[in-house]
């Protein structure tokens, strides 16, 4: 369809605009009204305006389902944060949520990684003590080969030597002071929670050298296969070529 | 009287936004939500004019109105309730669109359109003539969607929403003179388009005029 090209009009654009949405200067929409009894040009551009306006009433939005509404806290009221959720438990009820964060801390310490062939593997190693085994899970796809390291247990047998020997003295008495005896549980315990820790953020960082190494090695195969598979499509695609076109040449001939 | 008190008593539906907004800005909530539902339609209506999609445009909805509320202890009164809440709902729209990095949509959902159309009108419509209509405002949107967003909001805030040239001139912080123009141009492009796609004709126009002026 040929579009109209801008008729020439003799009314400015917002005089026109007032004149078509009966706003502004009473006065100049009056002089409007005048000059569009006289001049077709004009008439017709205010025509084809009110034409569109009439066809942007047939654009409705859908009937969608509303009803916000805002709701607040009664005045006075304390604002509750998610991290406040936990002090309104009781205190056994908070202890015993601090073991399980813990127990779950260690046993994801403990816990050996392996992404190879294609599977990842997560297991835990042997020597953890059964509660925490239990926590942590055994999941491997499929089963492979895993380093197993003992560092739990070995720290868990030298705590138990130490405390033997620092609690019995070489005459067979008990070392006087519990808190003394506490201290150094204490510290062998940091000790060791310390040692887990850097052990756990280098397994995570080989972790995911391994896993960008492989998937890496993934990407070439992939690559590779698509390549090979581009090679024997085209071959196929220049013998039918070459099928057809003798096809074509002895049906020329035999016309 | 307290806002406890305040929002105890029943809202009149004669009481003006302004007066709704002050007791909302004393902690009325109820009074705020009287507010929201007089103007969650039309601000729907603009969203999803701007942006196409009726989910887009219900998310868009509910922010206004939590920024509203948020911002209401600052709002002046200088502009009515509504102004305020169209420029805060065709900002987030703009931003909307930003995000996303994506021109605005606003085709009409097919399937849909038909019952809907249906259920605005009280008179019995034919299929054919359903049908027609939801083809026209499906070119009416896609014709609203190539203009410049000034002009799309122009038209916008005085086709649909019914805004004095003045209140959109102080929305979109541009001279009066200059919402009129866009709004002129955005007429005048819209014609072009929907010249375009067949659903105007302006031979229609001249006709009906000619007689009269050739005489």
């Amino acid at each position: 369809m040929k579009v109209e090209e801008k008729v020439m009009i003799h009314i400015s654009e917002e005089a026109l605009i007032d004149y078509l949405y009966d706003e502004g200067d009473a006065a100049e929409r009056l002089k409007v009204a005048r000059h569009l009894q006289d001049c077709a040009a004009c008439s017709v551009a205010v025509l084809e305006l009110q034409s569109v306006r009439g066809l942007l009433s047939e654009w409705t939005p859908p009937p969608a389902p509303l009803g916000f509404k805002i709701v607040q806290d009664a005045p006075g009221a304390p604002r509750r944060h998610w991290w406040h959720v936990g002090s309104q438990w009781p205190t056994w009820a908070q202890a015993a949520a601090g073991v399980c964060l813990f127990a779950a801390g260690v046993a994801f310490s403990q816990l050996h990684v392996e992404y190879g062939g294609g599977a990842l593997t997560v297991r835990a190693r042997s020597g953890v003590p059964s509660a925490l085994l239990s926590a942590a899970g055994d999941i491997t796809l499929p089963a492979a080969p895993v380093t197993l390291v003992d560092t739990a247990a070995s720290d868990a047998n030298a705590l138990q030597q130490t405390l033997r020997s620092d609690l019995t003295k070489p005459n067979g008495s008990p070392v006087n002071g519990s808190d003394e005896v506490l201290r150094r549980v204490k510290a062998m315990i940091d000790q060791s929670e310390g040692r887990q820790q850097r052990e756990l953020a280098l397994r995570l960082s080989q972790l995911v050298q391994d896993f960008d190494t492989q998937r890496r090695a993934d990407l070439l195969n992939v690559e590779q296969n698509f390549g090979q598979l581009e090679g024997q499509t085209g071959a196929e695609v220049a013998q039918q070529r070459e099928l057809l076109n003798s096809l074509v040449k002895v049906s020329q001939q035999a016309k | 009287m307290t806002s406890a008190a305040l929002a105890m008593t029943a809202i009149p539906a004669t009481i003006t936004d302004e007066e709704l907004v002050a007791r909302s800005k004393t902690g009325d909530t109820e009074s705020f939500n009287q507010l929201v539902k007089r103007w969650e339609r039309p601000i729907f209506a603009l969203a999803y004019r701007t942006l196409g999609r009726e989910e887009d445009a219900r998310d868009v909805t509910q922010e206004t109105f939590l920024r509203a509320f948020r911002a209401l202890p600052g709002f002046k009164g200088d502009a009515k309730f509504s102004s305020w809440l169209y420029r805060i709902a065709l900002n987030l729209c703009r931003d909307w669109i930003r995000r996303d990095r994506r021109a605005p949509m606003v085709a009409v959902p097919e399937g849909t359109e038909i019952h809907e159309l249906a259920a605005d009108k009280q008179e019995v419509a034919s299929v054919e003539d359903l049908a027609a209509r939801a083809e026209l405002s499906g070119a009416v949107a896609s014709a609203m969607e190539r203009l410049p967003d000034e002009q799309r909001n122009a038209i916008l805030l005085k086709e649909y929403h019914g805004l004095t040239f003045q209140e959109i001139a102080d929305l979109m912080n541009c001279p009066l003179s200059t919402a009129k123009t866009r709004l002129y141009q955005g007429l005048t492009l819209l014609r072009r388009y929907l010249a375009e796609q067949g659903k105007f004709d302006p031979s229609a126009a001249q006709k009906a005029k000619r007689p009269r002026h050739e005489s």
